[in-house]
């Protein structure tokens, strides 16, 4: 099957891209936009490591067609911040150590930047509930959980115009507070 | 990394050209709409086509108005649909318990209806069916599940949507070569997990509509799953009742992934029109349902182990209908998936 330009408008940019029908976007962004951030795992759409936004809302990027991404806004996680510094939910997996070996974290990330956009304030049980479609095999969750409480509270912070919370203050002595409160539970 | 097969991918703009199109591909083709299913199927080499006719861009099978959801409307839209869910709560708890979130922004109401029979014989790698020898449903000479079944494919039925919906009385509209029919989704369904269902290959889901008496209906979806999220159902239990003071005036029960299509209980739900819902009751229609519901050897968790469960789901759904606060139990949480888990 001969290869069609699509215009993909990703990051703020736009790509034109060589593609065949049955070309995935996660390919496409990878291959073609070389955006090697967005992961393909399972490719079935059980493991959510290709997750990207559309138009706003994170999607699978492994089950959807490139040639039916024409025309959207497409965010990856290339675009979150400059190459300078992180994003407040990037900054706050590295800080609570939701990321081991890495490979799913992308997804994360993008599915907690649409959460925290919809929603500043999730509680934990609407961030488990958000993030149920994507896997991680390392971290068991709990920091993953952490990481997006503490992303949401330091932009939070941000916005009223304060001083977010410095690495291991505040939001550590937090996370903290609440595996003795589980831990007294037990 | 999975590939596709390689197809053709025409994407109308409208209905009429979505079937003018069917028509010249000569049945060789697929329709896509969120293409969570169809293109996990096209990845394993399941009945692949060498045509894909995406309906995406077809503004008329979108939006929602009063009871009336477009076929194109994602789950994830509907999900997001206070009012929608305002007058028929149900759906809170089954689009919660569907799929995955992120399937959901994809994913189609329509989708979710047709969605593939299911079978662990069948949803493999081409080489694991190969090696397992071909099953009837792909290129095979007979059913695996069910040996010498040589014209009867057992695959699962694996939507969550139908169910709920046949519980509430709606109705189906398809549009096809020979202009649009409507009917009853529980007249939808029919035939072997290869059969599935009565629409016309080319035939489009148009709508589904939900009568608006419907929204005085007590209902209740208990689904059953291994994992808690992105799961297909290895069985479910939809009901729905109409009470006259602490009786039973009406009465609307499916058993779901326990066949290949949802199963419409009428006979069962109709011997118990007139009862009260207390525990004796319950016990009786549990009962009933779990006799009426003969699972196979299609999905991960034993057929002995899916019937029992389909009892228990039984019960949770008719508690909750009366109105028990721990009827549910869950959201979002399973008993054990082992036997002997469950209570």
């Amino acid at each position: 099957m001969p290869k069609t330009l699509v215009t993909l408008h990703v990051n703020g940019a736009t790509y034109e891209v060589a593609v065949k029908p049955q070309d995935t976007l996660a390919l496409a962004l990878r291959d073609g936009c070389g955006l090697t951030g967005t992961k393909i795992g399972c490719d079935m759409g059980t493991c959510g490591c290709c997750t990207v936004l559309v138009e706003g809302r994170p999607v699978l990027s492994c089950l959807t067609l490139a040639l039916e991404a024409e025309d959207w806004q497409i965010e990856t996680i290339e675009g979150l911040s400059g190459a300078e510094r992180l994003h407040p939910v990037q900054e706050a997996f590295a800080t609570c150590g939701g990321s081991q070996c890495g490979y799913c974290t992308p997804g994360f990330v993008m599915t907690s930047v649409a959460l925290l956009r919809d929603n500043a304030a999730p509680s934990r049980d609407e961030i488990k509930a958000a993030i149920a479609g994507n896997l991680c095999r390392c971290t068991g969750y709990a920091k993953i959980v952490d990481a997006v409480e503490k992303a949401g509270s330091d932009m939070r912070s941000a916005d009223a115009g304060a001083t977010p919370p410095t690495t291991g203050e505040k939001d550590d002595a937090g996370i903290q507070g609440r595996r003795q409160t589980a831990a007294a539970g037990r | 990394m999975m590939i596709l097969p390689e197809f053709e991918l025409l994407r109308p703009r409208s209905v009429d050209e979505a079937i003018a199109a069917a028509r010249g591909a000569s049945g060789r083709f697929d329709y896509l709409a969120g293409g969570t299913d169809l293109l996990c199927n096209y990845k394993w080499g399941i009945n692949t086509e060498p045509t894909v006719i995406s309906l995406r861009h077809i503004a008329d099978l979108r939006g929602r108005d009063g009871g009336r959801v477009g076929g194109g409307v994602t789950l994830g839209e509907l999900e997001r649909d206070a009012d929608f869910l305002h007058d028929y709560p149900v759906f809170e708890r089954t689009l919660d318990r569907l799929a995955s979130p992120l399937i959901r922004q994809t994913g189609t109401v329509a989708g979710n209806l047709l969605v593939d029979t299911r079978c662990i014989w069948l949803n493999q790698s081409e080489f694991a069916r190969q090696a397992l020898g071909n099953c009837l449903k792909a290129d095979g000479p007979e059913c695996r599940v069910v040996k010498g079944s040589t014209d009867y494919c057992y695959a699962n039925y694996s939507g969550d949507m139908a169910p709920v919906f046949m519980v509430l009385g709606a109705t189906i509209t398809l549009a096809g070569p020979d202009g649009q029919r409507t009917m009853p989704l529980r007249e939808f369904f029919v035939g072997d997990g290869i059969e599935r269902f009565v629409k016309k290959k080319e035939e489009i889901v148009v709508s589904i509509d939900i009568p608006s008496d419907a929204k005085t209906l007590r209902a209740s979806y208990q689904k059953f799953r291994v994992r808690e999220a992105w799961d297909f159902p290895e069985l479910a239990v939809a009901a729905a009742a109409r009470m006259d003071g602490d009786r039973i005036a009406e009465l609307f029960l499916v058993a779901n992934a326990v066949s290949t299509i949802p199963l419409w209980l009428d006979d069962v739900a109709q011997k118990h029109v007139g009862a009260t819902l207390d525990d004796a009751s319950i016990e009786e229609i549990v009962a009933d349902v779990m006799k009426a519901s003969k699972p196979v050897r299609a999905t991960l968790l034993p057929p002995t182990y899916r019937k029992q469960m389909v009892g228990v789901m039984t019960r949770r759904a008719l508690r909750e209908i009366r109105g028990d606060a721990d009827a549910g139990a869950q959201p979002g949480t399973q008993p054990g998936t082992q036997p002997g888990a469950a209570a």
